[in-house]
């Protein structure tokens, strides 16, 4: 590696913390998995929820999901995380960050969910009601493998805002990756060099993310043979 | 109790705004922007989109925390000027959303049919002109609504703004738990107040949508 690099306080930054900086990103990936996992088993369920119009409960998750697209995610985190321990509920801020992530993507999730479902053709669902299928059937059966190659890339671009959302988790003081940039930078109070490294670490993760995403795009797009039969 | 909920009120609703400029001024400065990221992505010669590409490639994949940092603490070192907070925040904000906004842009621009240049050029507009009368109007009342979604966003991102000091709606909320000791009712006018305002944004855009789709029928 040319001289410029190695020699650069960036490098050395890096290399001398590179245990706390590796701690952080795992830390930032665990906030992630949980997040993923949960925030789309809630958005599932609400959007499973309210396929059929049911009255109050659709209101209530109309109105959850209208709040949560409304306000920031750092407010969200705050309100959470200071919030709830007001309230008698006291919880780490693991907890409090993954249960934002949950709550926020989530929402977004199901939205993401439910236009997936629109975009599959009402005559699909007709001809379904016709060959004499229950709703449940023709959801598992037809509806709902149609709008898999619409939601699922929504979804990953989804799950690519939840990893730059857990940087935010450092506000409340969650040790993944963003807090331990700040960390190292008030300890040697190099923080141009640290904030440098952890950006080239950001970038280059979320790209992989990206390509990762791609490529189960093109898999996906192979193994839908249903498209064809019309 | 209802004391508490009317005086933090007072306390919080000052730094309303704080966030509000800090939206409108970066919004502009994000658009002009974003036209030129859409110009560079859609140019003739290879190196320019290229340019372009990592550019929104770049901006869309560094969380805005990190970038505000490389900024606030970046600048003063490499270019030796002193930078105010306030700037810092502009100039992030914009930076960043400029990369949304040029995909916006881009998406809209895209759609036009490339005729319209010439066509306008064949009833005698010069290039510009056709340009200015014609493409541009079609590709705002295309993009607006998709605009209108980003810039709800972009108000949203002004709360990452906190991090570095700036007394608008979420360091005011934060700040205000301290003293008063409720943190839900601080956190929940702030709340209410970015939902203000990002709800009559996505209601406009909802408006300005529906408006676009009694215009493309020709009602």
């Amino acid at each position: 590696m040319p001289d410029f690099i190695t020699e650069s306080m960036t490098y050395i930054l890096f290399m001398d913390h590179r245990d706390v900086f590796l701690m952080g990103l795992v830390r930032s990936f665990y906030a992630l998995a949980a997040g993923m996992v949960l925030a789309t088993v809630l958005g599932l369920a609400c959007a499973l929820l309210t396929y059929n119009d049911r009255g109050w409960l659709n209101k209530i998750i109309r109105l959850y999901i209208t709040v949560i697209r409304n306000t920031p995610f750092l407010v969200q985190l705050y309100l959470i995380y200071f919030g709830l321990p007001s309230l008698g509920v006291r919880l780490s801020a693991f907890e409090t960050g993954t249960l934002t992530i949950m709550l926020n993507s989530g929402a977004y999730i199901s939205d993401i969910i439910k236009a997936g479902i629109q975009a599959v053709e009402k005559g699909q669902s007709e001809a379904a009601e016709a060959l004499g299928l229950s709703t449940a059937q023709r959801f598992r059966l037809i509806i709902f493998p149609q709008a898999l190659p619409q939601i699922i890339p929504s979804v990953m671009g989804q799950y690519l805002i939840m990893f730059q959302d857990t940087s935010l988790m450092a506000m409340v003081s969650y040790p993944e990756l963003t807090r331990s940039i700040m960390d190292v930078g008030n300890e040697t109070y190099y923080f141009v060099e640290a904030f440098i490294v952890g950006g080239v670490i950001y970038l280059v993760v979320l790209n992989v993310m990206e390509l990762l995403s791609g490529l189960v795009e093109r898999r996906f797009r192979l193994k839908t043979p249903g498209r064809r039969m019309a | 109790m209802l004391q508490t909920v009317y005086n933090t009120f007072l306390v919080i609703v000052r730094a309303y705004p704080m966030t509000l400029i800090l939206s409108v001024l970066p919004f502009f400065l994000a658009l002009i922007l974003g036209f030129i990221v859409a110009w560079l992505k859609m140019a003739k010669w290879r190196p320019l989109r290229i340019v372009g590409t990592l550019y929104v490639n770049f901006f869309r994949n560094l969380p805005y925390i990190i970038l505000i940092f490389i900024i606030y603490y970046g600048v003063p070192v490499w270019f030796e000027i002193d930078i105010d907070k306030y700037t810092v925040a502009v100039l992030s904000l914009s930076l960043n959303q400029a990369a949304y906004f040029g995909e916006i842009i881009r998406g809209g621009l895209s759609k036009i049919q490339t005729g319209q240049i010439e066509a306008g050029e064949a009833i005698g507009l010069s290039r510009w002109q056709s340009l200015r009368f014609i493409v541009i109007p079609q590709v705002m009342y295309a993009v607006t609504p998709a605009l209108m979604g980003q810039a709800t966003q972009l108000i949203k991102s002004t709360s990452v703004i906190s991090v570095i000091g700036i007394t608008e709606l979420a360091m005011v909320g934060r700040a205000t738990t301290i003293s008063t000791h409720a943190p839900f009712v601080c956190f929940t006018w702030v709340a209410i107040m970015y939902f203000v305002v990002c709800y009559m944004l996505q209601w406009l855009a909802r408006k300005i949508e529906r408006k676009n789709l009694r215009i493309m029928r020709g009602t």
